[in-house]
């Protein structure tokens, strides 16, 4: 009883500093507020917009969804700071009401970059293969899960999360997380591992989780060597650009080896960007599905100029970059390659799927069109690119020059 | 009526296989009674109970409640529906089809579900949009391979053979339609697919426990009812017939019924291997093949494989949780593997 | 008196025809033997008998067309013993006699359904092997099983396919005294298909010779079978002797020359 006075209470006073100024919208082009004064007026909108649907529910009875009593008590609490709102990357609503800092990140990959590991309790058992760039990983309480494995949902819940990140389709879906989240939890899915949509996830997590200076950070970083790659990717005319073959590699499809997986030009699968992005054509741009098995001896017809290959294995935990030399031995001394230029200017680049799938994409990317066009990008070097990543966002003293697996040839 | 009778006799042959099910029944109650209180939220036994008694009208909201009642309560129960439901399956179809190897997946039960499940992974399609899409295409697909299968199997005059064989084509069938969903799908939907595959308790939740509850509460009696006839039909369809058994109608329902108890399990929990086949055998080795005993035997043996298996997979590698497929066969192998070389005499 | 009136019986397995065309009466309390080559359509007559299968033409017992019965009445009174038993799964005699009850019985058996199993039990002498695994006794013990079986039906009809033919020689006899002992004791009436010519000889009251799918004659087996009979139905020579009763033993000398 006395609670619920105090929440209305904090309701009317809510609802009078809504009253007293008139909302500017002040927000990006994808719907995140940049600045402070941006926040604050979003907030002002996202709570007006819900104390109007919970006192026309409870007092009107037009029924429709709206936080709970006790949820717009915290957001008048921290107001003009929260509430926070974003759409995720599965286009579902979510509503912060409170600073997060009890999350469960069964989706690890932006927290290091974010400098949100403080505000993270529990991770999957995949997480800790960053373990060596990112230490405080080791102090997470390890859920399970990654990969095809179930996670222990008891465990997640003996966290007491106030928020769940994963993917959007990775991992266990709504039936495992959504479903039985305790109220007022929220499922937050981005995935972090697709170039395109690196920058829109960090600014929606770092305002999510008050972490807009690192996104910014981020973006600023992302933005200048993607703009630079592309600003001399642009002088090169069509009739130059580099022919090349994608190949996929994993352990799982390795004894076929006169079948080579391959990325179209498939809308919602990278792979095949990686081609492109690079400054590249794609001699696979045709395949009508996202992903496919080609015959080694079309891969020969096609004739390309340079094999890019991507291995499920390598990073941060591997010594040194010879796990990925054996993709690269074995596209060498394939018979049936023997004639093409890629083979005979030994032309074959391998890059591992982590390298490639993740915020460290402008680093990869930036490899990738040196390797397509040596003399336009002879001063930039990829691996300090990365490096710089590392020191800068995840603030390790890790040399990606003389530890892990990344690119090969180096 | 002395003991020297052969009524005397067989009442107490009889007798036995009653305390066997008695047994079972017991140890099922003991093993579920562990098992709500496995798992890693740290509570005392005491405090599982309490909030179970506390909360059958009217759950809590603490994170202790909803560990109970969200997340093992409904693990516990969907592991005792779907291994009674698998093990009476499997008892069944081997009566049915008179085959030592029939289970429910034999007949490309499992390969249509995955195609359907596929179909909704990876391109989305599916009979009904919303959360519910991937179990009820893995439903429906299974009745449309079910009906396939049928529809077959009655131009060849509905014999067992003519059965399985149509169970085989139409297994491959669905195998190769979903190996080329995953050519043409994402490594993110493939995931997710292999991740639907590999059988699970972890997505049991209310309301799939309560369709699978009612579908079994209408299934089960009359499975049972026909536990004669199953006997029946083990010598053969000719002296079935001459014994009074309509044996295409026989067939007919208990393959129906069994699809539907199969279709409704594997569409919530992907697919669990051995209850099904092995589970049967053992039982059979127990209590003799007279289904009046091995069914409800088959029931309880599946129930509880399922959860000792369940509480395995949880506590073995935590907090990594094994696919319970393995654990499975973990236990009963080992189990069935003792029974069939103490036992003495041939067991088919 | 005649308990089964067979009407212009006429069967087909896919296109070849089996049985055309046959019609003859069964007498009550009597015994009907069956007899003709490999592939004359024994078997099969004896299973359109029951509804195992669906023939054209009639078959009334007691008045009522059999076909038109549902199955589980025409097994409460027509028990049938197969020729061979599908190799089923390990279980006493106790409980295959007790699947003969199935017909009688709801979902659990009644005193009563015991009691039968007991008596039947007895009357084949086989009350001491109740508890054995009906797949480690003999074959002639196990046919005795599945006699009881049928038995265990209660039915007014017996109909047997060949239960002598995998038998040694004394449990043909043996298997032979109980059924004409069965059909004195108590009326039953019984239709078996026979190879054995002499058993036939001794044991029925009436024989039926069946060739390509027709009746060749039907009648006492004194009047029915001659050397003439036996070359045309059999394609044997053989010499005929007579035993006490007058009934004849058949001693098969060569194959006959093919006169068509």
């Amino acid at each position: 009883m006395k609670k619920q006075t105090s929440s209305i209470a904090f309701l009317l006073a809510g609802l009078l500093c809504c009253c007293l100024v008139f909302p500017v919208a002040g927000i990006s082009s994808e719907g995140i507020p940049r600045t402070q004064d941006d926040i604050h007026d979003y907030a002002r909108t996202i709570l007006r917009t819900e104390i109007l649907n919970y006192s026309s529910d409870v007092y009107g009875g037009e029924r429709s969804a709206h936080l709970t009593a006790g949820q717009l008590a915290d957001a008048v609490r921290y107001y003009p700071e929260y509430p926070r709102r974003i759409t995720d990357s599965k286009n579902s609503t979510i509503t912060i009401v409170r600073p997060l800092n009890h999350i469960v990140a069964y989706n690890f990959h932006s927290m290091g970059a974010l400098n949100a590991t403080d505000l993270v309790v529990g991770v999957a058992n995949s997480a800790m293969q960053d373990a060596l760039v990112i230490p405080a990983v080791k102090g997470k309480v390890n859920i399970g899960g990654g990969g095809p494995y179930e996670p222990d949902f008891e465990k997640l819940l003996a966290c007491t999360p106030d928020a769940v990140l994963t993917y959007t389709e990775l991992g266990p879906g709504p039936e495992f997380f959504e479903k039985r989240m305790p109220e007022g939890v929220p499922v937050i899915r981005v995935d972090c591992i697709r170039p395109w949509s690196l920058v829109p996830e960090m600014n929606k997590l770092g305002y999510i989780m008050n972490r807009t200076e690192q996104s910014d950070a981020y973006e600023q970083w992302h933005s200048r060597w993607m703009d630079e790659i592309d600003r001399r990717l642009a002088t090169v005319p069509s009739e130059k650009r580099v022919r090349a073959f994608m190949d996929i590699w994993s352990t799982s499809f390795t004894d076929r080896s006169n079948e080579r997986r391959t990325a179209g030009g498939g809308q919602w699968y990278s792979y095949g960007r990686y081609i492109t992005d690079g400054g590249g054509v794609n001699v696979a741009e045709d395949l009508t599905s996202p992903q496919g098995t080609v015959d080694i001896e079309w891969v020969a017809r096609q004739n390309p100029d340079v094999i890019l290959g991507v291995m499920y294995d390598g990073s941060y935990e591997s010594p040194d970059s010879s796990v990925l030399k054996t993709q690269y031995d074995e596209l060498l001394s394939h018979p049936t390659l023997k004639e093409i230029p890629a083979i005979k200017n030994r032309r074959v680049y391998v890059l591992s799927y982590r390298y490639t799938n993740g915020l460290t994409y402008p680093a990869a990317r930036a490899q990738v069109a040196k390797w397509f066009y040596p003399e336009l990008f002879a001063d930039i070097d990829p691996a300090a690119i990365h490096q710089e990543y590392v020191t800068r966002f995840l603030g390790s003293s890790y040399d990606v020059t003389r530890q892990g697996a990344f690119s090969y040839p180096a | 009526m002395t003991q020297e009778t052969a009524t005397g006799k067989y009442i107490s042959f009889i007798q036995r296989k009653v305390i066997f099910l008695a047994v079972t029944t017991i140890a099922l109650f003991l093993v579920l009674g562990i098992a709500v209180t496995v798992g890693s939220y740290d509570m005392s036994i005491t405090d599982v109970y309490r909030i179970i008694a506390q909360g059958i009208m009217n759950p809590g909201e603490t994170t202790a409640d909803l560990v109970i009642w969200n997340v093992r309560l409904p693990r516990v129960c969907m592991g005792i529906l779907a291994g009674a439901g698998l093990g009476i399956c499997g008892a069944v179809l081997q009566a049915i089809l008179r085959n030592p190897l029939a289970s429910p997946f034999t007949l490309g039960i499992t390969s249509a579900a995955t195609f359907g499940a596929s179909l909704a992974i990876i391109l989305g399609v599916g009979m009904f949009g919303g959360s519910l899409i991937v179990v009820v295409n893995a439903f429906i697909f299974t009745a449309i391979a079910s009906f396939a299968i049928y529809a077959l199997a009655f131009t060849k005059k509905f014999t067992p053979g003519a059965i399985i064989m149509a169970g085989i084509a139409i297994s491959y069938l669905f195998g190769a339609l979903t190996s080329f969903l995953q050519y043409i799908g994402t490594a993110d939907a493939l995931q997710q697919v292999v991740f639907w595959t590999m059988g699970s308790l972890g997505r049991a939740n209310w309301f799939a426990i309560q369709v699978v509850a009612a579908i079994l509460a209408v299934t089960l009696p009359v499975l049972l009812w026909y536990s004669m006839d199953l006997n029946v039909m083990g010598s053969g369809d000719e002296a079935a017939k001459s014994m009074g058994v309509d044996v295409d109608r026989v067939r007919i329902i208990t393959l129906v019924l069994t699809s539907l108890i199969t279709a409704g399990i594997i569409c919530f929990t992907g697919t669990i291997g051995f209850i099904g086949l092995v589970g049967p055998h053992m039982c059979r080795m127990i209590v003799g093949p007279d289904h009046r005993f091995l069914l409800p035997a088959s029931a309880l043996m599946g129930a509880l494989i399922l959860l000792c298996a369940d509480i395995a997979s949880r506590t073995l590698f935590a907090p990594q949780v094994i696919p319970i497929g393995i654990m499975t066969s973990f236990i009963g192998v080992p189990f069935f593997i003792y029974l069939f070389v103490k036992r003495r005499g041939m067991y088919w | 008196m005649v308990k089964i009136i067979i009407q212009d019986l006429s069967f087909r397995y896919r296109s070849a025809p089996v049985l055309q065309g046959l019609s003859f009466n069964v007498g009550k309390g009597k015994i009907l033997g069956l007899l003709g080559p490999n592939g004359s359509g024994k078997s099969t007559l004896i299973k359109c008998i029951n509804q195992i299968l669906r023939p054209q033409g009639r078959v009334v017992m007691d008045g009522e067309e059999i076909h038109c019965m549902p199955i589980s009445d025409v097994a409460r009174r027509i028990g049938y013993v197969p020729q061979s038993e599908t190799m089923g799964m390990s279980m006493t005699v106790f409980d295959a006699v007790l699947m003969g009850r199935r017909v009688h019985m709801g979902w659990k058996p009644k005193k009563h359904d015991l009691e039968v199993v007991d008596r039947v039990l007895h009357e084949m002498k086989i009350a001491a092997l109740a508890m054995e695994d009906l797949w480690e006794l003999s074959g002639g013990q196990r046919q005795k099983v599945f006699i009881a079986r049928a038995l265990a039906q209660e039915p007014e009809v017996l109909l047997l396919d060949e239960p002598t033919s995998s038998l040694d020689l004394r449990h043909q006899l043996d298997t032979m005294e109980t059924v004409r002992s069965l059909v004195s004791r108590s009326g039953i009436s019984v239709v078996m298909a026979i190879h054995d010519i002499n058993l036939a000889a001794r044991y029925a009251d009436t024989v039926a010779m069946i060739r390509k799918g027709s009746i060749y004659g039907i009648g006492r087996p004194q009047d029915l079978f001659t050397p003439q009979a036996v070359r045309d139905v059999y394609g044997v020579e053989a010499t005929f002797l007579y035993d006490a009763t007058g009934n004849p033993v058949i001693v098969p000398v060569r194959a006959a020359e093919e006169t068509s």
